[in-house]
């Protein structure tokens, strides 16, 4: 357990529960259709495929390879300012979604890297206000 | 009876752009509105349909069509307000249009305001709704044209000189305009040694943030023939739009623009061959390398190379963006392309006239990477 990291803290709402809820447990959960089987993110709720309101959350597996790496050399929130610069990916998880992450990247080793291509592994974050919010880091192995 | 040449643009106006301290939203939509209706030689009273985009800044949101119609004294036949971003203004006209062929109304006046640079506006949004990307730092309007310029790159071999080739006409077309913001000419060594914004997006690849007004008179073909100046027709248009960011798998490519151009080729009856000169929205250079792809200019991941040798500057193949674009003329959400491609039309730019302009392409693009429009306007 990390000491709570001072980045914006989720805005709740019943839809966004249970991705929240799961966070906290160190799981990464995503609605997957209980009629058509098509895994959606960002979260909603109906499936955008089908339009069933049906839905299991399912536990991913916290992998994912990244599709693209920018690094932000400004803040474009108060939220940001002292982690710039800082990387966010867009990850393609093997399970079909897609999200947006920033890299856990504390010694800021990749911020001259290309990450394309690269294998990333969730890490969830304690930030303040007592919300954990599930980020990616680069695999090592 | 097909729409395509019979809407025509009868005036335009612009204000004076760049930073106008004490003006408003408001008061800049009106002064560019009187300049349209004088433009086109009409009256108020001959304006019957509002249709207006919200500056930034502008206090009344989706309510702003009421306050414009009021503070101008007029009753509208047919009205509203959208917003769409960079989008917006090439979307109205095209709302107008069909309210015009529908014949809910004869001559409708499309405006714009807006003081984001007096208002300090950073547009700094992050997308995603009730799960805001900004909790993981995806925030702000360059961010999403990096994902663009990076996949771009990866994908096809585009550099970061590409891009500058793109910042360096721009700059060179604004240079030819009293009207421009920016007009110190710029090398693409500039753009290189600019400061990193959003990698791999340099500051010299941003629009910029600006004050100003600007309006747009359509009415029908028939009608603006009788008016003062040339009309300039609407030959072709189209739209296309994507919602679905993540789950659309090339969403950063913007394919739905692929598809407004088709739509706006195929109505004029016209191909890439046909076109002059064209104002291609530039919110980010990465965004004029994509619009040259989907038109049809060159190949699919070329783009980059089309742009070299001065390609796309005034006295090239392919002039773009002759005013200066949303880079280096003013940051009018893509309002001046529209005035300037109904003026190259009329062949009113001087030092800047691409000779003998008979078809204009003139496309729009907002709310990021989402909504896309594209019009080719031409000789009446």
């Amino acid at each position: 357990m990390n000491a709570p990291t001072k980045k914006p803290a989720p805005q709740i709402n019943a839809t966004t529960q249970p991705f929240w809820d799961a966070a906290k447990k160190r799981e990464l959960r995503m609605q997957k259709c209980a009629d058509c089987g098509h895994i959606r993110f960002p979260i909603g709720p109906v499936c955008t495929s089908c339009l069933s309101d049906k839905a299991d959350w399912v536990k991913l597996s916290g992998r994912g390879t990244v599709l693209s790496h920018l690094v932000f050399h400004r803040a474009y929130s108060s939220a940001w300012k002292e982690h710039v610069p800082y990387s966010v990916a867009m990850v393609q998880l093997p399970e079909g979604p897609r999200m947006f992450t920033d890299i856990v990247d504390p010694e800021r080793r990749y911020i001259d890297e290309d990450l394309v291509g690269r294998t990333v592994e969730v890490w969830f974050d304690l930030v303040e206000g007592d919300s954990v919010v599930p980020r990616f880091k680069v695999s090592e192995s | 009876m097909s729409i395509a040449g019979r809407i025509a643009i009868a005036g335009v106006g612009a204000t004076e752009q760049g930073t106008l301290q004490g003006r408003t939203p408001l008061d800049l939509g009106i002064d560019a509105f009187k300049r349209a209706i004088a433009d086109a030689g009409l009256r108020k009273e001959d304006i019957d349909g509002i249709l207006t985009m919200p500056g930034t800044t502008s206090p009344e949101g989706s309510l702003h069509y009421l306050r414009f119609g009021e503070a101008v004294g007029i009753n509208p036949r047919y009205t509203g307000s959208m917003t769409m971003g960079g989008a917006t203004g090439g979307c109205l006209i095209q709302m107008a249009a069909a309210a015009i062929h529908a014949g809910l109304a004869t001559t409708v006046a499309c405006v714009f305001g807006d003081t984001a640079k007096t208002g300090g506006v950073t547009f700094n949004r992050a997308s995603g709704g009730e799960l805001s990307w900004g909790l993981w730092g995806m925030l702000g309007a360059a961010a999403n044209s990096a994902i663009a310029a990076d996949r771009h790159m990866h994908e096809y071999g585009t550099t970061s000189r590409h891009l500058a080739e793109v910042a360096v006409a721009c700059r060179k077309h604004a240079a030819l305009n009293e009207n421009a913001v920016m007009r110190t000419p710029i090398t693409i060594d500039d753009h290189q040694n600019s400061r990193p914004i959003v990698r791999p997006l340099r500051l010299l690849d941003c629009c910029l943030i600006s004050d100003g007004g600007v309006c747009v008179i359509v009415t029908s073909f028939d009608r603006a023939r009788d008016l003062k100046k040339n009309p300039v027709v609407i030959a072709g248009m189209g739209q296309a739009h994507t919602t679905m960011n993540m789950e659309h798998e090339r969403w950063w490519y913007v394919p739905h623009q692929k598809q407004a151009l088709a739509d706006a080729f195929r109505t004029a009856k016209l191909g890439p061959d046909d076109i002059d000169v064209a104002q291609l929205y530039d919110n980010f250079t990465i965004s004029v390398l994509l619009w040259l792809e989907h038109a049809g200019f060159c190949k699919e991941g070329e783009a980059g190379g089309f742009v070299e040798g001065g390609r796309i500057q005034l006295g090239g193949d392919l002039p773009v963006n002759t005013a200066g674009g949303n880079l280096s003329e003013s940051y009018m959400e893509g309002w001046l392309h529209i005035v300037e491609g109904v003026r190259q039309v009329r062949r009113e730019c001087g030092n800047r006239q691409v000779p003998d302009v008979e078809n204009c392409l003139v496309t729009g693009r907002g709310m990021s990477l989402n909504c896309s429009n594209a019009m080719i306007l031409q000789r009446g």
